[in-house]
């Protein structure tokens, strides 16, 4: 076979084939909301990289002042309840003050 | 704007988380809570000075020891207010109440290991150098 007589019989192949893609209907909406996830969940953490310093000082001051707020509040009512505790106490070993109380 | 948003909530979220856990591991153990909730004096030491058995027993023994001389100082006091007895002698009355008590608050600190011991005389003593006998008993139970 000459290489002109494989030219024409590869164009008539070639002619002849026939592609009958899968019709996705909704193809390109896909396309587009996967883009749109991708982009929102990469969006914050941008952001979060953009203004990391800002954030991180905030975070650290909410974790410090949480901290102290919560420790101080436990040991202020810790303390509370133990003046209450040590008077009733004194009070129940003391004869007159438990008939005073009654 | 939303992300600002999510970001502030998670940094309050944070806030809380801190305050959450450092107020747990600060606040008065589960027994002490309970015995201040029960209002019980008794459980509230054994707690607050973690008594042993042993120490709680020798301490409620002593209590109830000490019960019996208080109310024979009591008994005194009141009599001596009753007859109108000298403020004087009323005073000498009192300071040998307080005395006693101080003495066998002394005596249930040196059950307690030291440490524990030195804290309670600080809470305690206070309580006892500020009390009052200025008043009479009886008038103070018809109130």
């Amino acid at each position: 076979m000459s290489k002109n007589d494989h030219d024409k019989s590869l164009s008539t192949l070639l002619s002849d084939w026939q592609v009958s893609p899968s019709t996705e209907t909704h193809f390109r909406q896909d396309v587009w909301n996967r883009i749109g996830q991708r982009q929102k969940k990469s969006a914050w953490s941008g952001y979060l990289r953009a203004h990391a310093a800002t954030a991180a000082s905030f975070a650290i001051f909410a974790t410090i002042a949480g901290g102290v707020t919560g420790y101080a509040q436990a040991r202020d009512q810790s303390q509370e309840r133990r003046e209450a505790m040590a008077t009733a106490y004194v009070q129940s070993i003391d004869m007159s003050a438990q008939l005073a109380r009654r | 704007m939303k992300n600002l948003l999510i970001t502030a909530g998670i940094i309050v979220a944070l806030c809380g988380f801190s305050y959450g856990s450092f107020y747990a591991l600060s606040r008065d153990s589960a027994e002490v809570r309970l015995a201040v909730k029960t209002g019980d004096a008794m459980e509230w030491l054994r707690s607050e000075f973690h008594l042993t058995d042993e120490q709680y027993a020798d301490i409620q023994s002593m209590h109830d020891d000490y019960y019996v001389e208080c109310s024979i100082h009591c008994a005194g006091i009141m009599a001596a207010q009753e007859e109108g007895k000298s403020a004087e002698e009323v005073a000498r009355l009192e300071t040998i109440c307080e005395s006693a008590m101080a003495e066998h608050c002394r005596s249930v600190a040196a059950v307690m290991n030291p440490s524990n011991g030195a804290r309670y005389l600080k809470i305690v003593m206070p309580r006892i150098a500020d009390y009052d006998h200025h008043e009479a008993p009886s008038l103070q139970i018809n109130r």
